[in-house]
């Protein structure tokens, strides 16, 4: 037999044999950590990839893309389009979104799950058979069987639809089946013209997607004219390229639109979410780091259980480099293991998390109808060799030590040590720390799409590596620290006599706890300071006593808008003291997509929602003497595009560039991609719609909110009404629900660390056999060795803990005041979260105890002989 | 019947082929519930004799008729005598005046649908494709004087020309470029009785006829990257309706000749559920002045000599036959080959789902010489198939 192949054998297959559980715990360790990266890049990528819901869902992809940097076209432009295009032969299909409400819901909350309504050009759409013309033959052909069916034209308020296979089983609707849903504050019926089929293996036709024909959905919304996109398909054939690049030359520059091929549009709206998923993708490969202290710490106790084997075959003229191969060779197999593992997990995970990334890019950025993430080969690749390179990478000290180390030494060494002590170097460490304040104060890297703060990553792993070398030092100080509070009891000194030469595994378990609980914990500093944040935000902006929207308009995504006819009659009610309407359109200003909100006021300084970071200092007689409206613009619009007060910008409108000057900065929230607010006035005429995406009503003192809001609701259908106190909370909801997958995360994460303390333990007492034969022979009862096993680990989890917590602020600073600034332009006022910090050191200390304490019980009844 | 021809035609338009996969047969669905609603019950205005033709305002669109279209065929050759032929067909489908067009927001106004085909001999290669458009963005057809549009196809007359200049220009996919010049050579011809054609014993079931027999063609054709400069000869129809069918009749065999000596002759033949040609069936000869003779078209005038059956829709068409009609200028029978050019010229119709032939042939005389060239048309011939809302 081969040498290598022999070593094989010899080393690690007698290993797995004789420890399947401690072998299979490695790849679960891996598989986990695969997992959650795996399942998070399918979830961004599901999310992402249900901007494009049209073109999988239909199959056919358009060549361009038309889009206004208003927002909006109307059909004259079309006609301008046309005509460009002149002998061009190419199918342009006009497209119309909304979003809309299933009327049947009984919930009322601000993010109900609503519906992405997607109006086509039937027409124009069905030219497309003659670029697909073989499968269209086929499919004609058995589609002819299905009888097709008319609508009932009575009512013309009945419009047609079509909806996906799992919509018609969750609603228990077939062909001719009523949908009742509510399409800005008006309830519609539409009426199942086709339900389309699921197919096996395939991502299906989301069940939030409904398609109508582009005339319906104009009668619905009750917007003769408005176009959001145009599709441009060119047919195949000889000079598809030819008429490509005509097209793009006959359109080229024309400031009232913007050309894109269907992938620039894509990345458009994927790169609103750039800056949210690289976050989550981030975070995602925290356990697999965590993960990676494990092996390590694994490999390290197989390689020094081996070490008298070792050194006997280094005796026997085994060289380092092949003994250094078998065990990387085991790291492998982990790796490969574990990795294959956790594919199959992230995928089912993959499938729960994208529904709360949808929501959350939903809440945040644009309507994704993404429901189930789909398989895909590249992230399997992608997450197969993360795995693998951790593994290798965790197997690679350990591995290089046992090579490297002279048999005479490892003779003279028996079995302590491990190659954590070497790298046990706690000045180390603080110098990496201190070269982590540095690469914090780099600037970012700025790009097309926004700014990606590398500084700061860098900044977070260097603090990490840094919290690796010092944190295990640190066992040596616990127990003398904790000595004089403890006395001298027998179980005590037993387990802090462990501590004292702490093994290499006391130390990277200690070290992965750290890394745990200080990316936990800085994750954790991030969300409680945003949510301070956001709560005294809210306190400062919501006053109003009642606020009113459409149904299920609870974030920027939502489309659904009231109509004047609705707000004025809402506004007279007698007992209201004032009205504020507030609408919402979304633009394109220096080629990113950004929002342009119309204030109830026309002078700033009177808006009672803002709280103003650069107050308007406003200059009216400059102001009367240009004509120009007066523009409040949010902080994340200033870091994006860099203006300040003072500054005059020109917004794109359906009627052409209009200027403002920019008077003041404010604070929001809701959304990072910016927000430029216009006296309410001014930009309906600019966009010739008076609708409003919510209005708030100051009721005249002495009147019941309650009343009036139900007195309202009575009359008006598709509304929903909160009061203030209801709204703050459904706000600071939504808050939460949009960190869920963080938390899921962070718990994953100590789980892990958690779960190698455990291991860690179960190798350590497996070691010191002999030692509890001894204790036992003494006298010691076999709970006193569980509790000095518990007590022990106990100390290496405070100490984990301790060292993460330093590093959690850190972190916490780190992402407070570096990373979200940069990424996302919003100051946040850091806090700490005590309570959440307490929280995590009793869980951490009850299953510390819980899982410890069996372990030391087990070991304390194991013979000897079985081990030896 | 007139309710008949209405639901039929709208299930016939309607059920335009899905192209693609789940979600796109669903877009089908919708169209045919739009399509459905505008042209079921509508009330539209019918042709009816002694109707005072004007020209130029009767080259344009009649918006009151239910369905209106413009029919151009041709042989063409290009330098070294390569030969084509070709076809443009521009349909306009009337929205349901009942549903109303002024409505807020009004529906989609009229209902456009094309077909342009070419067939290159050399390479034996049949190019066509179906387009169908809501008017006002992507097609429109003018009132008042011809100007056609649906996407990039475009038919008009030229305005400032001295005689009925027309222009035409077209694509097939992204294979076929076509830019035509049409310059009539004869004056206009109303068939029919002053261009009032009857087509059923219902007197409602009729339609304005006008043709341009002869046309002068010149232009280029964009062949897969290549441009050739063409020249020859097109036939213009153009036709109003709001309905012409009659139950029985199940689809109908048409034909443009035009001969050498100058003469031309339009014939159709409308087959009933019998397998027997209507009595409405005629053939017309066209003098040199455009004026037209008619005369009823019995079966025994159109023997059927060779039939050809399509490997893709199965459907068989009588594609070669034998014309045997008086000759006005003789007292003798007029006898006419018609042989095809390429059997192939068989209009899949992706989008309307009607499938027909319409190929250019030639004419020869009892002893095979050529004596002037065809455009057939063969319709119905689909099994599944009910076209009666179509022309020819």
């Amino acid at each position: 037999m081969h040498p290598f192949l022999l070593l094989l054998r010899v080393i690690h297959l007698r290993h797995w044999t004789r420890h399947p559980l401690t072998s299979l715990a490695f790849c679960g360790i891996i598989a986990v950590g695969v997992a959650a990266f795996f399942s998070i890049r399918l979830a961004n990528r599901a999310a992402i990839s249900g901007f494009t819901y049209f073109d999988r869902s239909l199959g056919l992809r358009p060549d361009l893309v038309l889009t206004s940097p208003s927002g909006q076209f109307s059909e004259e432009d079309l006609f301008s389009m046309q005509a460009r295009l002149d002998a061009t032969p190419c199918v342009m299909a006009p497209v119309l979104e909304t979003t809309a409400t299933d009327a049947a819901q009984k919930d009322a909350s601000l993010n109900l799950q609503q519906f992405l309504v997607v109006g086509l050009d039937t027409f124009a759409m069905s030219n497309l058979a003659y670029h697909d013309p073989d499968r269209v033959n086929n499919l004609a052909r058995q589609a002819w069987q299905e009888q097709p069916r008319q609508l009932e034209t009575s009512s013309e308020a009945i419009y047609g639809v079509v909806i996906s296979e799992a919509l018609a089983t969750k609603q228990k609707l077939d062909v001719g089946g009523l949908l009742e849903v509510i399409i800005d504050d008006r309830k519609t019926i539409l009426s199942v013209m086709h339900i389309t089929r699921d197919e096996v293996f395939q991502v299906s036709h989301p069940s939030s997607v409904l398609f109508m024909s582009i005339s319906d959905l104009q009668r619905a919304m009750q917007q003769p004219k408005l176009v959001h996109r145009v599709e441009l398909y060119f047919p195949p054939g000889h000079d598809k390229k030819l008429l490509l690049k005509t097209a793009g030359d006959q359109l080229g520059m024309d400031p009232r639109w913007k050309l894109d091929t269907a992938e620039t549009s894509m990345n458009s709206n994927a790169s609103m979410t750039r800056a949210f998923r690289l976050n989550l993708t981030i975070l995602s490969m925290l356990a697999l780091v965590v993960g990676m202290y494990l092996i390590m710490q694994g490999m390290d106790a197989a390689i020094v259980r081996g070490r008298m084997e070792i050194a006997t075959l280094r005796s026997l003229g085994v060289t380092p480099g092949a003994l250094k191969s078998a065990w990387l060779m085991e790291s492998l197999w982990y790796g490969v293991l574990g990795s294959a593992g956790g594919l199959a997990l992230g995928w089912f995970g993959a499938q729960w998390m994208v529904r709360s990334v949808a929501s959350t890019v939903n809440a945040l950025y644009l309507q994704s109808a993404s429901e189930s993430a789909d398989w895909n080969h590249s992230e399997a690749i992608l997450a197969m060799t993360l795995g693998c390179l951790a593994s290798l990478a965790a197997g690679w000290f350990p591995a290089s030590e046992s090579a490297e180390t002279q048999p005479a030494e490892t003779f003279k060494r028996g079995r302590q040590g491990g190659f954590m002590t070497a790298l046990n170097k706690p000045l180390w460490g603080i110098a990496i720390g201190l070269s982590g304040w540095g690469a914090a104060s780099l600037p970012p890297y700025a790009d097309a799409n926004g700014w990606i703060p590398v500084g700061g990553y860098a900044a977070a792993l260097l603090w990490v590596v840094s919290a690796t070398l010092i944190a295990p030092a640190g066992l040596r100080w616990i127990a003398p620290l904790l000595r004089p509070m403890i006395g001298a009891h027998a179980v005590f000194m037993y387990a802090f006599s462990q501590l004292r030469r702490p093994t290499g595994r006391h130390q990277l378990s200690v070290a992965a706890l750290t890394v745990a609980v200080g990316m936990a914990g800085g994750m954790t500093f991030m969300i409680h300071s945003f949510e301070s944040t956001m709560i005294q935000w809210i306190s400062g902006s919501l006053k109003a006593d009642l606020y009113i929207a459409c149904q299920g308009v609870g974030s920027v995504s939502s489309q659904n808008r009231m109509s004047r006819k609705t707000w004025q009659a809402i506004s007279d009610h007698p007992k209201v003291e004032r009205a504020e309407v507030g609408q919402i359109f979304p633009i394109e200003y220096r080629g990113r997509k950004t929002y342009l909100t119309g204030m109830p006021v026309r002078n700033p300084l009177d808006w009672e929602y803002a709280m103003w970071i650069e107050a308007p200092d406003l200059d009216p007689a400059a102001l009367e003497e240009k004509n120009l409206p007066s523009a409040a613009v949010n902080e994340s619009f200033q870091t994006r595009f860099d203006v300040h007060p003072g500054d005059q910008i020109k917004l794109p409108t359906p009627g052409g560039y209009k200027e403002v000057r920019i008077v003041g900065v404010f604070a929001e929230y809701g959304n990072e991609h910016g927000t430029v607010a216009i006296d309410r006035h001014v930009v309906s005429n600019w966009f010739q719609d008076e609708r409003a995406v919510n209005i708030a009503l100051h009721l005249k003192s002495g009147t019941d909110p309650d009343r009036v809001r139900n007195e309202i609701l009575s009359q008006h259908a598709g509304i929903s009404i909160r009061t203030n106190r209801a709204l703050r909370n459904e706000v600071l909801e939504i808050f939460h629900q949009t960190f869920s997958v963080t938390y899921v995360l962070q718990w994953i994460a100590v789980m892990v660390a958690i779960a190698g303390l455990t291991m860690a333990m179960i190798t350590s007492l497996m070691e010191r056999q002999l030692e509890f034969q001894v204790m036992k022979n003494l006298g010691m009862t076999r709970l006193r060795m569980a509790v000095a096993t518990g007590l022990e680990g106990l100390a290496c989890a405070w100490t984990g803990f301790g060292f993460g917590m330093i590093l959690s602020m850190c972190l916490g600073w780190l992402l407070v005041s570096v990373i979200n600034k940069q990424a996302f332009g919003w100051t946040l006022q850091s806090a700490i979260p005590w309570w959440d910090h307490l929280r995590l050191l009793v869980a951490l200390t009850l299953a510390t105890l819980i899982t410890t304490i069996p372990v030391g019980w087990w070991a304390s009844t194991k013979r000897m002989h079985k081990e030896e | 019947m007139k309710r008949r021809f209405n639901q039929r035609f709208g299930e016939e338009v309607n059920t335009a082929r899905r192209w693609s996969s789940r979600v796109a047969l669903g877009v089908i669905y919708l169209l045919q519930t739009v399509v459905g609603m505008q042209l079921e019950g509508a009330a539209h205005a019918i042709a009816r004799p002694g109707y005072q033709f004007n020209f130029p305002r009767d080259y344009g669109s009649h918006p009151d008729f239910k369905i209106e279209w413009w029919y151009v065929t041709g042989h063409l050759k290009s330098e070294g005598d390569r030969r084509f032929g070709y076809q443009a067909t521009f349909f306009r489908l009337a929205a349901d005046s009942a549903i109303s067009r002024e409505g807020n927001p009004p529906l989609p106004q009229d209902i456009h649908l094309a077909h342009m085909a070419l067939l290159d001999l050399k390479t034996k290669k049949f190019y066509h494709q179906e387009r169908l458009q809501q008017s006002p963005w992507m097609a429109s057809a003018k009132k008042g004087d011809m100007e056609l549009k649906n996407g990039n196809w475009k038919l008009r007359r030229i305005a400032d020309s001295e005689g009925p200049d027309f222009e035409l220009q077209g694509s097939i996919l992204a294979d076929v470029n076509l830019n035509m010049q049409l310059s009539a050579s004869k004056p206009i011809t109303l068939f029919g009785n002053k261009g009032y054609s009857r087509k059923g014993s219902d007197p409602g079931a009729a339609s304005y006829y006008m043709t341009f027999t002869r046309l002068q063609t010149t232009g280029s054709i964009r062949l897969k990257g290549k441009s050739l400069k063409v020249r020859g000869w097109s036939w213009m129809d153009h036709e109003v309706s709001s309905s012409q069918l009659a139950p029985q009749q199940v689809g109908w065999d048409w034909l443009s000749i035009r001969l050498n000596d100058g003469r031309d002759i339009m014939a159709y033949r409308m087959r009933t559920t019998r397998k027997e040609a209507d009595p409405f069936s005629t053939f017309a000869w066209v003098d040199a002045n455009g004026d037209a003779s008619h005369q009823r078209l019995l079966d025994e005038m159109w023997k059927v000599k060779r039939l050809w059956t399509s490997p893709q829709t199965k459907n068989t068409y009588p594609v070669e036959v034998e014309l045997n009609i008086p000759d006005p200028d003789s007292d003798n029978v007029f006898q006419a080959h018609i042989v095809p050019l390429y059997d192939g010229q068989e209009m899949l119709g992706h989008l309307s789902r009607i499938e027909y032939w319409e190929g250019a042939c030639d004419v020869l005389d009892a002893k095979g010489r050529t004596i002037g060239e065809a455009y057939m048309e063969l319709a119905g011939y689909g099994g599944e198939s009910d076209l009666s809302a179509l022309k020819r």
